[in-house]
């Protein structure tokens, strides 16, 4: 349940992504001389002047922030990791492997791991038989035999196994937020503690992450498969499945992080395995610890428990690059739902000065009621329930997409109301002014400062940046590269890449009937 | 500043003294100062209520409480408190008319919110610390002078009726409406907005329930700010004064009717038809109000049941040991004068069948059959050892005050939290949960009608056509 709000939570952050968003270029010759408030720096510098980083000999890197009053601390482990390093085949190994990463090692979780090995290698060599058999012949008549010998041998496992080990361990010692989240980019594992609870929790998290135990396996895949009907039931989830599977048509951005249901239902246990050895490797590897901590009593915490793993070679990036689009793509989704539009268009990711461009095109047009789209469609003529603008979807590593969600008002119909957004983005690439792009900064601001609340969205944000730009100090950076942007970069990018041969439309269509 | 001191604010210092040792180091964390912000509380004359806390960082966010939410509604008003919410936000105030207050705040950086709650509509404003004195002349002007002109009732009260039939697509959200619906007799908890409670609301209404709710005794300000507490005071003067003097206002619940009414329920299963391959399962009942004494046992129950994330009951049966769920879990929530507990699973819809009858035997077992003793230190320990949580950002801090404040709860509610969780025992959580459950819970079931048969080995099932 949890782990659905933490994938959504980087998936929806359309503010934040701000701050992802940040780069490599010098920054410094196009803010010389603007006359900003003393407070533009204070959130950059406030990370500079406290964020401590550190690499362990293996390759693992560690960032470190005391703060705060409260005796607490936020620990993420991220690896540079997701849905994106996936084969055709494998869609929804990476999130599959996460929640594996729940079930235990040769100590943690079970009664006797030497009896219960057995076990396990005859589960798993049943259980792939089973997908073999069904994936060749559904009416295979070794089917059922094979089907019942597995349920015996689960509940032979069953009596060897400790379920929910580590949160039992975690909320005995104070612990909140037990949690896990797979993305396109990256997989993370998360929890806040009590700040003298440290050393428990590398202990934990080293062995957990050297020595998985991949038990129950097939009852795991069971649950995932739940949680992809669950997706299937949310008509915006539903949308924006059939927008990146539109947009992209060779890049895995295209596929789902959760995995088609064919793959979760027919996921090889040894595809999960192998996915967990080429890219669970110390130079993929990020751990974050913000709160109450001593810094170097952390660091040679984390050293001692982190230090022994292993590096492995780097499997490298992926081969795949989106061919260049040659006309607009359309798709339709019919469920049961109130309509929704989807307008989105291929742009780059970071390092371009056109991603940046495009988080100010995205607030200025649809971030805040007081945006040109909301205000015109939602609030003014009223053709709009709802409506918003984003940048960085479906992931940041590689190029990606900008784009428009959008809910038509009762009685307007999703292709009125994509004319009117057209119309709307053409009056803004006509008429956009400095007064608009300062509001965005200024919102960027604030935002970033009011981010700066606790320890759990700090850590978050070093983490997503030092595992998918590499450098947690984009962040720093960010409110100068946003700066830097003017009209006539505005203007460029939206001549460049907003045109109708580099745009995918999904609309949502209520099979109930009515517009 | 010459402020009315607050009387029910001496709970503030009990609480304060608590908190600090609460935040004492813990041994080897190696940190000497954890020292937790002071809270200032005081009531202006008017009645007004307001708790600030300094902040470290250039940042002001005000927060206003007005005592009217969902729970002051009825299925022929149902709606109007987010129409109230929505037009507030739309129509503006005199100095700020239109959408000009999102304008302003957003050009200089800032944002504002309007929402409205089971018991409260906060308006919610946050800026960097040079733009406080506009946030506190807007959120003022906001409260005391708010144009509700018949237009943007209107508009509001039809993007309110809208918003509520998207969130009813979400078979998760019209299975909890319409079991709130079902017990609380579409009142309160159970008033679900419907084209008709939207139609009755109108510029008379909303200025009539807006007048009647925004007095002093009706509104809480939390503020919390890098601004010195002298200069926060006097803004909150200037902007709140003019509020009018008036009594603090409550919702009626009769709980003892609802109450009556379960067990004739209870023996039904309420299924919603719904084409989806997964059905929707969830069991409520009402809860105890907020100040009941047994509310610490029945949390540590609820922990153990399904609050208690991966290691509680119902996760374990269902999810850990039998692969039939991803999100499986128990609720409850008490409130000033009413209270709600549910379980809520969500499974493929051969296994609904099941999966309730898992659900029911684990909330048997509650009333049955005592709570082992290492997993009661469980769970007690497990809340206990996380209380630290509750007040690791300043936000939760106030947000602490504001709850001690609204449900007028002990002056020692806090500080001796964790030592009420500490004395439950098994005992009591078997007696807490036959009281709760005495009644039978009742069932709702979003999913294909096919399980209509399946169901039916576990209560009289009632469909429920679409008409939320």
């Amino acid at each position: 349940m949890q782990r659905r709000f933490f994938v959504k939570r980087r998936q929806k952050s359309n503010n934040m992504r701000r701050f992802y968003t940040a780069a490599v270029f010098a920054i410094v010759i196009f803010t010389a001389g603007a006359n900003y408030p003393a407070e533009i720096n204070v959130a950059g510098n406030y990370l500079k002047n406290n964020v401590v980083e550190r690499k362990l000999a293996n390759g693992i890197t560690v960032l470190m922030m005391n703060r705060g009053y409260s005796p607490t601390v936020a620990l993420e482990i991220s690896f540079r990791a997701g849905s994106v390093d996936e084969s055709y085949d494998t869609s929804g190994a990476a999130h599959i492997l996460e929640h594996m990463l729940f079930k235990g090692t040769e100590e943690f979780g079970t009664k006797d791991y030497a009896s219960e090995r057995k076990i396990l290698n005859r589960i798993e060599a049943v259980g792939e038989t089973i997908d073999r058999l069904k994936l060749e012949n559904p009416g295979n008549t070794r089917i059922p035999q094979l089907e019942a010998e597995l349920k015996s041998l689960e509940e032979q496992q069953a009596m060897y196994s400790d379920n929910s080990t580590y949160d039992m361990v975690y909320s005995v010692n104070g612990g909140v937020g037990f949690n896990a989240g797979t993305s396109k980019d990256m997989t993370s594992y998360v929890v806040q503690l009590p700040s003298d609870k440290l050393e428990l929790w590398a202990g934990v998290e080293s062995e957990r992450l050297k020595k998985p135990v991949l038990r129950e396996y097939y009852k795991e895949r069971n649950n995932v498969y739940e949680e992809r009907l669950t997706y299937e039931s949310n008509p915006g989830r539903v949308i924006y499945e059939s927008l990146y599977a539109t947009a992209f048509t060779a890049h895995p951005y295209r596929h789902p992080v959760i995995g088609w249901k064919s793959n979760v239902r027919y996921m090889s246990v040894h595809d999960v395995r192998r996915f967990y050895r080429d890219y669970y490797i110390p130079s993929r590897m990020t751990i974050t610890v913000v709160g109450k901590i001593d810094i170097e009593k952390t660091y040679s915490i984390i050293d001692r428990y982190f230090g022994s793993m292993k590096s492995r070679p780097e499997p490298g990036g992926i081969k795949i690059i989106e061919p260049q689009q040659q006309g607009e793509r359309r798709a339709v989704v019919r469920m049961a739902s109130r309509p929704m539009l989807l307008i989105a268009w291929k742009k780059p990711a970071v390092p371009s000065i056109d991603d940046f461009t495009f988080d100010i095109i995205a607030s200025a047009l649809g971030s805040g009621d007081s945006s040109r789209l909301y205000k015109s469609l939602v609030i003014d003529r009223k053709v709009a329930n709802n409506i918003y603008a984003w940048n960085g979807a479906p992931g940041a590593r590689y190029d990606n997409l900008f784009g428009i969600f959008a809910s038509p008002a009762d009685g307007v119909t999703p292709e009125q109301l994509e004319q009117e957004i057209y119309a709307e983005i053409k009056r803004f690439r006509e008429g956009i002014t400095a007064g608009e792009i300062e509001r965005v900064i200024n919102m960027s601001e604030s935002e970033f400062i009011f981010m700066l609340d606790d320890n759990e969205s700090i850590a978050g944000q070093l983490g997503y940046c030092q595992t998918v730009f590499g450098d947690w100090r984009y962040l720093v950076s960010y409110i100068d590269m946003i700066k830097s942007i003017n009209m006539d970069m505005v203007r460029a990018a939206m001549d460049k890449y907003m045109n109708d041969d580099n745009r995918t439309v999904v609309v949502l269509k209520d099979s109930r009937g009515g517009k | 500043m010459k402020f009315k001191r607050l009387v029910p604010l001496k709970t503030a210092a009990v609480f304060m003294v608590f908190c600090c040792a609460l935040l004492l180091p813990h041994s080897g964390s190696g940190s000497s100062d954890s020292i937790m912000p002071e809270v200032k509380s005081y009531q202006l004359e008017n009645g007004v209520k307001v708790f600030t806390i300094d902040d470290d960082l250039p940042r002001t966010e005000i927060v206003v409480s007005i005592s009217y939410g969902k729970l002051f509604e009825d299925m022929h008003n149902a709606g109007m408190s987010d129409v109230i919410a929505n037009t507030l936000l739309l129509s503006g105030s005199a100095k700020y008319p239109g959408d000009s207050v999102i304008s302003t705040l957003e050009s200089a950086g800032g944002s504002i919110s309007v929402d409205a709650g089971w018991e409260s509509i906060t308006i919610s404003v946050r800026v960097l610390e040079r733009h406080t004195g506009l946030a506190f002349d807007i959120i003022g002007d906001l409260l005391t002078n708010p144009l509700f002109n018949s237009d943007t009732v209107k508009y509001s009260a039809g993007y309110v009726y809208e918003k509520h039939r998207r969130k009813m697509d979400d078979p998760a959200a019209k299975g909890m409406a319409a079991l709130r619906s079902v017990i609380f007799n579409d009142k309160g908890y159970g008033a679900n907005i419907t084209r008709q409670s939207i139609s009755s609301i109108t510029e008379s209404s909303v200025r009539e329930v807006w007048a009647r709710h925004t007095t002093g005794g009706n509104i809480i300000v939390s503020v919390s700010s890098s601004m010195d507490g002298e200069s926060i005071a006097g803004q909150c003067k200037k902007s709140f004064s003019s509020v009018t003097k008036g009594p603090r206002q409550y919702y009626a619940a009769d709980m003892d009717m609802v109450k009556s009414q379960i067990a004739a329920k209870s023996r039904n299963i309420y299924l919603i038809p719904a084409d989806f391959d997964q059905a929707t399962i969830i069991c409520g009942v009402t809860a105890p109000d907020v100040k009941y004494q047994g509310n610490y046992t029945i949390e540590v129950m609820n922990y153990i049941l399904g609050g208690g994330s991966f290691g509680s009951r119902l996760m374990t049966e269902i999810r850990e040991k039998r692969g039939l769920a991803y999100s499986v879990f128990s609720y409850v929530a008490s409130r000033y004068s009413t209270g709600f507990f549910l379980c809520f699973a969500q499974t493929r819809n051969e296994e609904a069948g099941n999966v309730l009858s898992l659900i029911n035997a684990n909330i048997s077992r509650m009333y049955t059959e005592p709570v082992p003793g290492d997993e009661l230190e469980w769970a007690k320990n497990s809340i206990i050892n996380s209380y630290v949580f509750t007040f690791s950002k300043i936000s939760q801090i106030l947000a602490s005050y504001f709850t001690m404040e609204y449900y007028d709860l002990e002056p020692d509610y806090y500080s001796r939290y964790t030592s009420r969780i500490a004395a439950v025992t098994a005992e009591e959580i078997t007696n807490e949960s036959r009281k709760l459950f005495a009644n039978g819970l009742v069932t709702v079931v979003v999913g294909k009608k096919e399980i209509e048969k399946e169901l039916s080995k576990y209560g009289n099932v009632v469909i429920i056509e679409e008409k939320l």
